[in-house]
């Protein structure tokens, strides 16, 4: 076993090291290259372009000699000779009445148009015979075109899509893509220049054929001399430096996940885990594990943000000065935390009784529906204050409905709690999705999906500008935790969940006393549901839960299903994710490297405290 | 007769990823590890099978990749719930953020890029035959789907491995006892089960609608879950199951085309008030012990002798 | 006196030394090749444009008090113009706005203002009814499919002009709509379309965000159209033109005035004539006629001289519900929540 770490640990050094150096020269190199490459792209990509409308000019100089001048059936005969020649879209001519001749009879009738106050009209009847003027660009699938204008007599022709043939193919051929802001030229031909600008920053990694187009006026070109617009930056460099990047660092991250999974593997087949039976852990080493967890957390977020190229101390101190020295986040985390710290309150009851309670979330959008129901279309005309008083009874009746069928069917027929309560917070979500598109739609809101808003409001606490909601925690926290550990219910639910059986042979009222904990835990969701209507929701809208409940049960598992611990973790786990929220802003994460650090932070949590439970230990196999 | 070709083709379609899912989490469940993570595993499969075909152009090494990912990602959750017997529902809930988070990271760079599909084939005699057609004109990865289905249920079926797999799942003690290594069951279990959903998921992003866009899978995983339970943990009643859940999802339109009047939303309820009809349907005791949810669904086991 | 001067040309100079800051605020994630990514374009393009503008932006922010933590947040950290895009942020953004009174709000698709709250908008409509044209033209079963993601009135508008333009070309053709009740679920919004295929649809048109319903109509052979970005690289064969969205043009404008001072909170809702919106390149199988006719309506749009909404409109109902002659009011279009003739489909009923 030693020879094989030593050996492993090698390998594994070595991976690291050939990763990080095979990246450090792989993309100097090839922004070497690539800037020298650049100015030699331009170049060649100009000239082609020069050609392209070179070739368009001598052919439409060689067929103006010819150009009739009788009906406008001979008018048309020529423009689809031209059309012929150019491979262009269409041709088409503006009389000096204003009319159009088109190369073909349309079948519909247009309506009128005159273009000859048309900007391209001016330009065109001011051009020099055997002399053209592009006005405009397209980009079609990869294909570049040009509208095209010029003048025989009195007539002037306009040129759709002129494809850019050569243009196109270099572009093609060097696998650039760029975005044409423009192609113009106020004196001749020769002075075209390309216009590029890559709108996408480099690593963006979003291709798509048509780009924003950039308008010349903010660019200032229409004041000035033609000039390259921004910087030209081929995205085919930024992908070959990336390609070598991801290679690279694959390759290693490969060897690396590979060694440490083979690691795993031998080390599981010669030793074994052994978990020790739960200790019941005092209070001061629950605060320690928690911190150490608290802890752990932060260091693996750390580590994701060195991965990701940034500060980890800067991405901590960002954080948590955000979160809960600032006055804004302070806010935020507060308005966050009533619905998820109520909702982890009344889980507590629950999980102490020896059941999950995933439906936190259903219950919580059911006590918001039952508020918008009582207090907006039944009770409008009642005094605010029994408004209030009414809906919150009501809706905490309707989130400990909502928990009830799931305990019913759990102690009478043995459905499993987990996955009806989760099943239920479907329906509820689409029940209200069925209520804001239908139904209860306001009238008052132009047919968008959203209900009138609650006539009563909660107000705000003035020095800290969090509604006065946040008032009902400590409540509802004392209110459970009595009943949790002073009230007789307290005793039943904690033999209940330390073993059923056991605790039904010593008289408990088992059944009775988990249908009541699962009502409790909804009717608290309900609660929090109302309690959030009032104070900060107002009204109905699809998705105003971000998954509120299902924030609560991981508070609730982390606290140890200690009501009073529910009081500080959280608004500190709503803390620590609304600080994680905060890197999106100032470190430019993507939200999804959000969502990843929770689930980090999740796991890291109850693996230590795991650790702390159980102490594991390692023994070698065989021996015992 | 080819419009129910059609439905059938469509329900064939749509109710694949569900029953790779699905198979996949009762391979877990059968063991008696609930993995709530399934949206993450089928996010994952789908990202990695996405960017494989990407780079590489060859859609079976995109299935194997992501076949492969959820293997690992089982071993992990394996790891952490079985070894190191953390709480099954919190470290699901875990993965589904995790995997949702890690797969829209990973997928950045391959929004808007587009694959060559995983490729379609018509069994030559079979694919002529009404309603056998609409089983038999698909892609490969629903052909796979069959055989993994029949694999499942040989194994869950007919084998000494299902007999001890469900012993496992039942009472892990008693197991034990007999000889079982419960810990190795249920490692295998979860990492197989893994690799399932993540096939699911790389059924939508390499054949039913190939592309990558964060959150594609859109609660999928979800449902795969409700249909085990609907199914009562047997695999034919998963399969039965999935195409009835994919039959809903791709009636639903040609029921509106028809112009009746029923609230789209109210009809969303359906599946999951259907299960729940189920549930209670098939709760009686007599029922239970025939048909059976694994009854340490859910719980870690410690051994005796390791107090 | 001397001293308020120093300050007030100090608070220039830091004005002038630091960036204006302006933050977003998306409802779905940047990567849905639909409307956020389409928003996120628009961002990109006004970093470009005005290089002193730093912009930052926070992705799938769902509606509700999520939007109002995350706006107080922007306005917060010194973010002076802050754009809100969804429908679903308004209540916040009327609610965080009155907090920070310096900071100026603009709400996308909503309704209400305030002192420092503008709205905006772009009237895709105009682009639905140019890609209707292109749709009432190719299709030969006279019978277009359409899947559209919500009943509101911002997508029975979109409907509407698209029928009214396929309509235009093709006084037979008829719309079927089916809802799927998502922005965005690709797999979904593939079956939906290929149920619209087997009902004899022959052209797929939608509202949603990804290129699903395109996937399926190349597989089967039909064609389709794209909706807030070109969709055309996920159905090359298929894919004939898309409604798309240019937001970049108007966030410079909308910046730029507020950096010259000139900014005040009024609703814009512009359309062609801004380049807001804009139609994706045709499919070369488009008939020339029918993309002069698509050009030529494209250019009345631009000068303002066509109204999409025009009497005689009747509704599928058969009910005449704008008189002819009259021209709906952008009031009326606001709120429009009935099908013109030609739609075949329901909308869930409003309890008022």
């Amino acid at each position: 076993m030693k020879r094989w770490n030593a050996l492993f640990v090698a390998a594994l050094v070595a991976a690291v090291i050939l990763s990080f150096f095979g990246y450090k020269r792989a993309s100097g190199r090839i922004f070497e290259t690539g800037t020298k490459a650049l100015t030699e792209v331009l170049t060649e990509l100009r000239s082609s372009l020069e050609k392209d409308l070179f070739i368009a000019l001598s052919q439409i100089n060689s067929l103006v000699l010819e150009t009739p001048e009788g009906t406008q059936t001979e008018l048309r005969y020529w423009m689809q000779h031209l059309l012929d020649k150019l491979g262009a879209a269409d041709v088409y001519c503006v009389l000096p009445n204003g009319e159009s001749v088109y190369t073909y009879e349309l079948p519909f009738a247009l309506p009128p148009i005159d273009e000859r106050s048309e900007d391209w009209y001016q330009r065109a009847k001011e051009m020099k015979p055997g002399s053209i003027v592009i006005f405009s660009w397209k980009d079609v699938r990869g294909r570049y075109v040009v509208d095209l204008a010029f003048r025989v007599r009195d007539l002037v022709f306009r040129v759709s899509e002129y494809p850019l043939k050569s243009f196109s193919e270099k572009l093609a051929n060097d696998k650039i893509r760029l975005t044409l802001a423009a192609l113009s030229s106020k004196e001749n031909v020769k002075s075209a220049v390309v216009l590029a600008s890559n709108v996408y920053k480099s690593g963006a990694g979003i291709e798509i054929s048509q780009m924003t187009p950039v308008n010349l006026e903010d660019v200032g070109f229409l004041e000035g001399k033609p000039a390259i617009v921004g910087e030209l930056e081929p995205s085919w460099i930024a992908q070959k430096r990336q390609g070598i990047r991801t290679f690279w660092t694959n390759l290693g991250l490969g060897i690396v996940i590979g060694i440490l999974v083979l690691w795993i593997f031998i080390f599981f087949r010669r030793y074994r885990l052994i978990l020790r039976s739960p200790l019941s852990l005092t209070i001061a080493q629950q605060a320690l594990s928690s911190t150490v967890a608290i802890f752990t957390a932060l260091i693996m977020l750390s580590l994701l943000v060195f991965m990701l190229g940034r500060s980890p101390f800067e991405a901590i101190k960002e954080m948590i000065a955000w979160a809960f020295f600032t006055r804004a986040g302070i806010i935020e985390t507060l308005t966050r935390s009533v619905p998820v710290t109520l909702i982890a309150t009344g889980l507590c009851v629950t999980f102490e009784a020896g059941m999950w309670n995933i439906g936190g979330e259903g219950q919580f959008i059911l006590g918001a529906i039952a508020t918008t129901g009582f207090s907006v279309l039944l009770l409008k005309d009642w005094p605010s204050l029994a408004v209030l008083i009414v809906t919150l009874i009501v809706a905490a009746l309707a989130g400990a409905l909502w928990a009830l069928g799931p305990a019913l069917m759990k102690v009478k027929l043995g459905v499993n709690e987990i996955l009806s309560t989760l099943m239920l917070n479907y329906v509820a979500l689409k029940l209200l999705d069925y209520l804001v598109y239908g139904p209860w739609k306001s009238a008052k809101v132009k047919n968008f999906p959203l209900t009138d808003p609650v006539p009563v409001t909660l107000g705000k606490i003035k020095a800290l500008n969090v509604h006065w909601g946040v008032l009902s925690i400590p409540i509802v926290v004392l209110i459970v935790w009595f009943l949790m550990r002073k009230a007789v219910f307290g005793f039943e639910w904690k033999a209940t969940g330390l073993g059923f059986e056991a605790a039904r042979q010593s008289g408990v009222p088992v059944q009775k006393s988990q249908v009541l904990a699962l009502s409790l835990s909804g009717a608290v969701a309900g609660l929090a549901g109302a309690i959030h209507m009032f104070g900060a929701q107002y009204v109905l809208q699809h998705g105003f839960s971000p998954g509120y409940g299902y924030t609560a049960i991981i508070v609730a598992f982390i606290s140890n299903l200690n009501p009073i611990a529910v009081l500080f973790a959280g608004p500190l786990i709503t803390g620590l994710f609304v600080g994680n929220a905060r890197l999106e802003l100032t470190m430019g994460f993507p939200v999804s490297v959000s969502f990843l650090v929770q689930g980090i932070i999740l796991v890291s949590v109850i693996l230590i405290r795991n650790l702390f439970l159980h102490r594991p230990k390692f023994v070698k196999r065989g021996g015992t | 007769m080819e419009t129910v070709d059609a439905i059938l083709q469509a329900t064939v379609r749509a109710g694949t990823p569900l029953l790779y899912a699905a198979l996949g989490e009762l391979v877990t469940e059968k063991s008696g590890v609930l993995n709530l993570g399934v949206e993450g595993f089928m996010l994952m499969g789908a990202v990695t099978g996405f960017v494989t075909v990407n780079i590489a152009g060859l859609p079976l090494l995109g299935v194997v990749v992501a076949a492969l990912v959820g293997f690992i990602m089982g071993v992990l959750y394996a790891l952490l719930t079985v070894e190191f017997a953390l709480n099954q529902v919190v470290t699901g809930l875990a993965f589904v953020l995790g995997g949702s988070g890690l797969s829209g990271f990973l997928g950045k760079a391959y929004i808007g890029k587009t694959i060559s599909q995983v490729p379609s084939w018509t069994v030559p005699v079979l694919g002529n035959i009404p309603i056998l057609k609409g089983f038999f004109s698909q892609d490969w990865l629903v052909y796979l789907s069959y055989l993994v289905f029949f694999t499942v249920w040989y194994f869950v079926k007919r084998t000494r491995i299902g007999v001890e797999l469900s012993a496992v799942g039942e009472n892990p003690r008693s197991a034990d006892s007999a000889g079982i290594n419960v810990y190795r069951y249920r490692f295998i279990a979860t990492a197989v089960g893994g690799s399932l959903m993540a096939l699911g998921g790389a059924h939508i992003s390499l054949a039913y609608a190939p592309m990558w866009i964060e959150n594609m899978t859109a609660g999928r995983g979800w449902i795969a879950l409700v249909i085990v339970i609907f199914a009562f943990w047997d695999p034919t009643r998963v399969l039965l199951g999935a195409y009835l859940f994919g039959g809903v999802s791709a009636l639903q339109y040609r029921v509106q085309t028809l112009n009746i009047e029923i609230s789209p939303y109210i009809l969303g309820m359906f599946p999951y008030l259907v299960t729940i009809g189920v549930m209670l349907f098939f709760s009686s005791e007599k029922a239970k012990k025939m048909l059976g949810a694994p009854r340490s669904l859910g719980k870690p086991y410690l051994r005796e002798g390791e107090k | 006196m001397k001293r308020a001067g120093l300050l007030v040309a100090v608070l220039l100079m830091i004005r002038v030394i630091f960036a204006l800051k302006v933050g977003f605020v998306y409802v779905g994630p940047v990567g849905d090749a639909g409307w956020t990514y389409a928003h996120d374009r628009g961002r990109q393009y006004l970093e470009k444009v005005l290089p002193t503008v730093e912009t930052a932006y926070f992705e799938s922010v769902s509606e509700g008090v999520e939007a109002a933590v995350k706006l107080r947040q922007l306005a917060a950290s010194g973010f002076e113009l802050i754009y809100a895009t969804s429908y679903g942020y308004m209540d916040s953004v009327i609610e965080v706005a009155k907090e920070f009174p310096n900071t100026v709000f603009m709400h996308c698709s909503g309704f209400k203002r305030a002192e420092n709250v503008g709205t905006y908008f772009g009237r895709i409509y105009q682009a639905d009814f140019l890609v209707g044209i292109v749709a009432g033209a190719m299709t030969e079963s006279n019978l277009i499919g359409y899947v559209a993601p919500h009943p509101i009135p911002e997508v029975v508008r979109g409907i509407n002009a698209f029928t009214l333009g396929a309509r235009l070309v093709n006084p037979k053709a008829r719309v079927k709509v089916v809802w799927v009740n998502a922005w965005f679920d690709p797999a979904t919004e593939k079956e939906a379309a290929l149920s619209l295929i087997e009902a004899g649809c022959d052209v797929i048109a939608h509202g949603q965000d990804s290129p699903a319903a395109n996937q399926a109509a190349q597989e089967k052979g039909v064609w389709s159209i794209g909706y807030n970005t070109d969709m055309s690289k996920f159905a090359p064969h298929s894919h004939l033109t898309a409604a798309i969205w240019n937001w970049g043009p108007l966030y410079v404008e909308i910046t730029k005035s507020f950096i010259d001072g000139t900014w005040k909170s009024e609703d814009l809702w512009p359309g062609f004539e801004k380049g807001v919106v804009d139609i994706a390149p045709l499919h070369p199988v488009v008939p020339k006629s029918v993309v002069k006719l698509v050009e030529t309506y494209k250019y009345l749009f631009q000068k303002g001289e066509y109204k999409v909404f025009k009497g005689p409109l009747y509704d599928n109902k058969g009910n005449l519900r704008v008189k002819e002659g009259e021209v709906m009011s952008d009031h009326e279009i606001w709120d429009m929540y009935w099908f013109v003739r030609g739609v075949e489909g329901t909308l869930p009923k409003s309890g008022e």
